[in-house]
């Protein structure tokens, strides 16, 4: 008997990667932008040089205990230090270390598939759960208030609620009061009817597209472009209004895990590119982040 | 038999268990301790409006002649407390603030919040706890 040789498989073109990379090729590559350390510029540029080895050379992008290392010791820090630190930069650490253990599989990409897209879903089903919840959300007082006081919105609530400098400079004044010792018991903040719409309105899109995104993204039945296109309307629907793109940056990474083809992969890559984009235009605008 | 199906499900749920049981244990924090939904990792930001934009603390000390001075405590022990208002956390920094000068004979601390009604908003202050901590003579 002689063993019949298997045909060749041929290697995907350059054109066809360059148009839908794998994704082992830019979830690293991602993530790796992500933990580049903020603060002292030493520590920053240290870095920058650690992200440019590790996009350079494969080996070190796909190794795992690189990100089990970079992941562990910062999951550390924000469990220690937890008072003041973001959600997303927890879920950082959460994507670094669970990427570190698909590579460690005999089948990395397999594993990834499975477990960082499962990050989003359970991010979504939890921020959702949270909104429905709390008490304070469904009612839209959160998002009213938010729009109100947040200087973060400052940019949204002078475009969409056609709030003018002085009505916000007058909301900060009675907050200010609020705050004094000697001010009032009570104060009423300036608010237009067409920001309390705006409030109902984000608060009613939020926990609906959440809601739908933790399910796409926990029962994974849906098709990859759906999942994807949905994670990339909820990026430009939300950062549009707050850009707090690190949180859409780490969305993306890890629903990319998850792609399967072209059009999905060009959906999310879509994303990352308006989440680091929007951020500098909004500061050109005058936004505050 | 291969280990190798155990060994890539326990690889692809490991993390997303580790991070659905902090959240829950921030969620219960929240339920039990006031700990506010920004804080603790679980995913509740923006669900309310417990943050530091609606708490805040106010710190008093008393000096030796009895007169009464604001002060603005550690910046991280001013936010542990806002984020997690219990007794036992606004009585340690106003403890902190006593140690941080031999001239506060006592000190009171006390967290605040906002209560949110009608439209337009009002918004009433709304005191969440308070603790007086006085020097032993």
């Amino acid at each position: 008997v002689t063993a019949t040789p298997a045909p060749p498989v041929a290697a995907p073109s350059l054109r066809h990667r360059l148009a839908s990379p794998e994704p082992l090729d830019v979830v690293p590559k991602l993530l790796v932008l992500l933990v580049i350390p903020r603060g002292a510029l030493w520590l920053t540029a240290a870095g920058v040089v650690v992200a440019v080895l590790v996009v350079t050379s494969p080996a070190l992008m796909r190794s795992p205990i690189l990100w089990l290392s970079i992941g562990i010791p910062r999951l550390v820090v924000d469990f220690v230090d937890w008072h003041g630190i973001d959600d997303h930069e927890v879920l950082i650490s959460y994507a670094c270390i669970a990427l570190g253990l698909a590579l460690g599989c005999p089948d990395p990409a397999r594993t990834s598939h499975h477990s960082l897209p499962r990050l989003v879903g359970l991010t979504m089903a939890l921020a959702t759960a949270w909104k429905i919840g709390s008490g304070q959300f469904l009612d839209g007082d959160t998002l009213r208030y938010t729009l109100l006081t947040d200087p973060r919105f400052d940019l949204a609530t002078s475009w969409f609620g056609r709030m003018g400098d002085t009505a916000l400079a007058a909301n900060d004044a009675a907050l200010a009061s609020l705050r004094d010792p000697a001010g009032p018991q009570t104060v009423v903040l300036v608010e237009p009817a067409r920001l309390t719409l705006l409030a109902m309105g984000l608060t009613i899109g939020a926990v609906v597209i959440e809601g739908w995104l933790a399910v796409v993204y926990l029962q994974r039945r849906s098709s990859a472009c759906f999942r994807a296109g949905l994670l990339a309307l909820f990026c430009v629907a939300t950062y549009v209004i707050v850009p707090v793109s690190r949180f859409g940056l780490i969305l993306c990474a890890c629903a990319y895990a998850g792609s399967e083809g072209r059009r999905d992969r060009g959906l999310l890559l879509g994303a990352v590119a308006f989440c680091v984009i929007w951020p500098p235009v909004w500061a050109a605008l005058g936004g505050t982040q | 038999v291969t280990t190798r199906p155990h060994r890539e499900r326990l690889a692809a749920w490991a993390v997303p268990t580790l991070l659905l049981a902090v959240a829950g244990l921030q969620m219960g924090r929240a339920a039990v301790l006031d700990q506010s939904s920004y804080a603790g990792f679980g995913f509740g930001m923006f669900a309310t409006y417990e943050n530091e934009l609606s708490r805040w603390t106010e710190v008093t000390a008393t000096m030796m002649d009895g007169t009464e001075v604001s002060v603005r405590p550690d910046a991280a022990l001013d936010l542990a407390v806002q984020e997690v208002p219990t007794d036992s956390n606004v009585e340690a920094l106003a403890a902190s603030v006593l140690r941080s000068d031999p001239e506060f004979v006592s000190v009171h601390a006390a967290v605040w919040t906002v209560a949110v009604d009608g439209r337009p908003m009002q918004l009433e202050k709304v005191l969440m706890v308070e603790s007086t901590v006085e020097r032993s003579p």
